[in-house]
């Protein structure tokens, strides 16, 4: 008896420090094991354009995987042999990914439904189907660099709006407190301590048939011109709103992991170039705001101006040994020396400050990711010739949309509203750049560049453009390429009460090179379209 | 035949003519020990009920249940026949007991059955029962050994006969061991030491024994090993020595063992709640409803379930020792000591398996572990019990 109590008290003593003293770590060891939390995926919210037009939405899709060690060796080849056809690969691929020592293999991904159905149906060993969301892009190339990309892991905006609004149209994934047994084959309890937070939709500023008009007359003049990229900002100076943001060459939306990431660029965001002549209006400006000139004050321009070691010429050869332009006329014949000397004029600080004030020299904080800020030499580097060059566009380097925000400034009475892409981006910051005198002196003379100058391309039926052309030779080794250049043209219309602002530029155009010929009618017919489209009334009778 | 020790051959005498009464029987039964009999074997149903219930591979949830209650049945019959009739009866034919004990377990060699996951033919499928002889082994070792030990009675000074009773016992264990069930020859071994115990064994022999079974044990675990001589299978000497350190196998056995001690721990004082137990349910604790049906109890019924258990054990042990003080001659007494010795070592060691302080040697919980064998010998054995409580003079006194 004695042993007997003695082995039943060690007994005992055992069991009370198993389930009294040590117990906390093996209840939470019991619990890792039974207990799962399993994320419920939050539907993607979809991406809209201006007037509800569907852009991107989230589709329900099946995903079709396998669990190799669950499958038998002897039943992989039938297995395979079934499954093949059903989700269109062939019975020897299927049967190659069956025969990997892996826990878990994708098989399809991102398939309809009823392929799903139809795997299921099988009831394989082995093999499992979930369901995944998949991105759509419903009109295919249609603002792809704007839209970007959704991937990885856990689907997330990977580009573009699709990055940059990824919290939002994401939402919160929900969670589920799973008990299962240990094959994980039966679930016994499942509770949602999380609920599913849907991604919300979003809005944008692009409409997407003015897109559309733009990305097909941007891949006309690439064609046509044997360019090697274009693109073009439309934009409502009012309101900051981008009516259409496009890139040329285009790609499908839903097939970017085969386009190239070049492709994929929105550059006339994230990339730089120097403006050309297009720059010209800031020194312009500039000069007006100081008060050191009115529009009708002359100039005496020599057809060479030799500063230092360097010689500017005019774009054109046959000009007058002696010159007497107008600040209007300088800009309407877009005169690199009438350029020039008004920087002369105006010193480097005014010209600095302008340019500042522009918002040329930091980021406009667009939300869209990557954006470029400008590039300009800090002031104390400038040496005797960049006051020169400046004023020219050279030297200086800008993005397509920073050009566009600065002649929207212009159209906008001198007051430069942020740029954006979301229709319902809140806390947009105003910024004054000139008086609205400046600007209303600045949009005439931009009207006679169109009228009179080197703009005519531009000129449209029933309405008045002001806008200015652009030729930038691209910086090579040593100087100025006189093959490669951005051909632009950047203008604004009605030109009296300028509801759209729109720049197009044309990257290596071979065929003809100056922004008057190439860039200038494709602003035209995007501008055109833009204005019926809106429903902006003409101004002008029509000529009959 | 040695003569009866005249007291108890009066005593037989004076009950003869009386002829059998109901009342005085029951009024002599050993009520205490039914009753804790009967509280642990329905615990046990309870248990198996809750351990088996959610099992995927069964057609009812009573599956396991009503097997063990064919057993229980059958045994409860077996009990009341057995406690009516005269032990010292059986005491005559212990060497045909002991030769049809040996005759059995050969014929399981030879044509018994077993399942494929423990590689070992245990079973004799007779009519409506397969039978689990080494179970039924248990029993005609202790009615075998009783007999020899008490014949014996006048050679406790005799080491070489202390001796012989070691070779006789084993004989059946290496005949069990060979099926191979460790378990059982292991509980051939805590038999026959209590039994020499309460013979009265002289303690320089007991020493001597001691000595022996260590040196025994060290050449099965270590020596014979090293040696290249394989007597213990791989995976019986990995179970004996595993418990020292269960993580060092995490899939095999040692998984076995982390998980009840994970499912007794998570019980913590109070339970999860019959039915309730996760561990169990879920799978992640492999053979509950036999060798570690404790740690179903532990999780679902915590502390306080797993100490009604074994209190319920004490109580057995208590008066199945009670009984061996009582009898009347010492055959009863040595099997009363002998069912003790058995119940008491395999409620050690599997309880000691379930929470990590013994090896694995698949000892079953007597009275509640899974299988109708075990349960209708231990229920023949209490039969035994009864019948000698009857007779001993607590018995003939009321």
């Amino acid at each position: 008896m004695g042993v007997a109590v003695i082995l039943l008290t060690a007994l005992f003593f055992r069991v009370f420090y198993v389930q009294v003293i040590a117990s906390p770590p093996l209840q939470q060891k019991a619990e890792e094991q039974h207990v799962r939390l399993v994320e419920l995926p939050a539907p993607r919210g979809s991406i809209y354009d201006r007037n509800g037009e569907l852009l991107a939405v989230s589709e329900a899709t099946a995903t079709v995987w396998a669990n190799p060690r669950q499958i038998k060796t002897e039943e992989a080849e039938k297995t395979a042999r079934a499954l093949g056809p059903v989700i269109g690969l062939s019975a020897e691929s299927v049967l190659a990914k069956l025969r990997t020592d892996a826990g878990f293999r994708y098989l399809v991904r991102r398939v309809g439904l009823q392929v799903g159905e139809r795997v299921k149906a099988l009831a394989l060993p082995g093999i499992g189907v979930m369901v995944e969301p998949k991105r759509v892009y419903p009109k295919g190339s249609l603002a792809s660099q704007v839209l970007g990309s959704v991937g990885g892991d856990r689907y997330q905006g990977l580009e573009g709006i699709e990055f940059q609004y990824d919290r939002l149209l994401a939402g919160t994934p929900g969670e589920m407190r799973v008990v299962s047994d240990r094959t994980r084959t039966r679930r016994l309890q499942t509770v949602v301590t999380r609920e599913v937070q849907q991604g919300a939709d979003l809005c944008l500023t692009i409409d997407a048939q003015i897109q559309f008009e733009a990305q097909k007359a941007l891949s006309q003049a690439v064609t046509d011109y044997k360019a090697k990229r274009a693109c073009a900002v439309v934009m409502d100076p009012h309101t900051g709103e981008l009516l259409a943001l496009a890139v040329t060459p285009t790609y499908d939306a839903n097939a970017w992991t085969s386009a190239e990431r070049q492709a994929r660029r929105n550059w006339a965001v994230t990339d730089q170039y120097e403006p050309g002549s297009t720059f010209k209006m800031v020194v312009v400006a500039a000069a007006l705001e100081s008060g050191l000139v009115k529009p009708d004050t002359v100039f005496t321009l020599p057809r060479e101006l030799e500063v230092f070691d360097k010689t500017i010429h005019e774009a054109e050869d046959n000009v007058p040994e002696v010159r007497r332009l107008t600040v209007a006329e300088i800009l309407a014949q877009s005169s690199n020396i009438g350029a020039a000397l008004l920087g002369k004029e105006v010193g480097k600080e005014r010209l600095v400050a302008m340019i500042r004030r522009f918002g040329f020299t930091g980021k406009l904080g667009v939300d869209f990711p990557g954006e470029a800020g400008g590039q300009m030499l800090s002031p104390d580097k400038w040496n005797g010739l960049t006051i020169y060059n400046v004023p020219l566009g050279q030297g200086i380097a800008v993005t397509p949309l920073q050009l566009a925000a600065a002649y929207a400034a212009i159209a906008n009475d001198g007051v430069l509203v942020q740029p954006h892409l979301n229709r319902d981006k809140t806390g947009l910051w105003t910024r004054r750049v000139v008086v609205p005198e400046v600007a209303g002196e600045l949009r005439e003379m931009l009207k006679m560049t169109v009228e009179a100058g080197t703009g005519r391309q531009a000129r449209l039926q029933g309405y008045v453009v002001a806008g200015k052309t652009g030729t930038a030779q691209k910086p090579e080794a040593g100087g100025y390429s006189h093959e490669k250049v951005y051909a632009s043209f950047v203008g604004m219309v009605p030109a009296d009460n300028p509801r759209l602002v729109i720049l197009v530029v044309v990257d290596e155009p071979t065929t003809e090179r100056s922004g008057a010929l190439v860039a200038a009618p494709v602003f035209a017919k995007i501008a055109d379209f833009s204005l019926r489209r809106l429903g902006i009334a003409p101004t002008v009778a029509p000529v009959q | 035949m040695n003569a009866p020790i005249p007291i108890l051959q009066q005593a037989t005498e004076r009950r003869q003519p009386l002829g059998f009464s109901l009342g005085r029987y029951l009024r002599s039964l050993d009520w205490i020990l039914l009753g804790a009999v009967l509280a642990l074997v329905t615990y046990g149903l309870f248990l198996l009920y809750s351990a088996t219930h959610a099992d995927t591979n069964i057609s009812s949830p009573f599956y396991y249940v009503r097997s063990q209650a064919v057993g229980l049945v059958l045994g409860f019959v077996l009990l009341i026949i057995i406690s009516l009739s005269d032990y010292r009866w059986v005491r005559r034919f212990r060497t045909y007991i002991y030769g049809a004990n040996l005759l059995v377990l050969l014929l399981t060699l030879v044509i018994g059955s077993g399942s494929q996951e423990v590689g070992a033919n245990r079973w004799i499928e007779l009519p409506f029962f397969s039978l689990q002889t080494s179970e039924l082994a248990k029993l005609l070792l202790v009615l075998s050994l009783a007999g020899v030990l008490s014949e014996g009675a006048e050679l406790r000074h005799r080491f070489r006969f202390v001796l012989f009773t070691v070779i006789y016992v084993a004989m059946p264990s290496v005949l069990v061991f060979l099926q191979p069930d460790l378990g059982t020859a292991l509980v051939f071994g805590a038999i026959l030491i209590t039994m020499l115990v309460i013979w009265g064994i002289r303690l320089p022999h007991l020493g001597i024994l001691g000595a022996g079974t260590v040196i025994g044990a060290a050449l099965l675990l270590r020596v014979f090993p090293a040696l290249g001589l394989q007597v213990l299978k791989d995976y019986q000497l990995k179970r004996l020595t595993l418990f020292l350190n269960p993580d060092s196998d995490p899939t095999g056995f040692g998984y076995q063992l982390t998980q009840s001690k994970i499912a007794i721990g998570s019980g913590m004082f109070t339970g999860k709640g019959y039915l309730k137990g996760t561990q169990t349910h879920l799978n992640f604790l492999p053979a509950h409803h036999t060798d570690f049906i404790f740690a179903v109890l532990g999780e679902e019924l915590g502390f306080l379930g797993a100490m009604l258990l074994l209190g319920l054990y004490l109580v057995v042990i208590w008066r199945c020792l009670r009984i061996a003080r009582l009898s009347t001659d010492l055959y009863g007494r040595l099997i009363a000591a002998g069912v003790a010795g058995a119940i008491l070592f395999q409620v050690f060691v599997n309880v000691g398996m379930t929470i990590g302080i013994m090896p694995v040697t698949g000892i079953p919980l007597p009275f509640v572990s899974f299988g109708s064998s075990a349960l209708v010998v231990f229920l023949m054995a209490i039969g035994f019990l009864e019948s000698i409580h009857v007779r001993s003079v607590a018995g003939q006194e009321r």
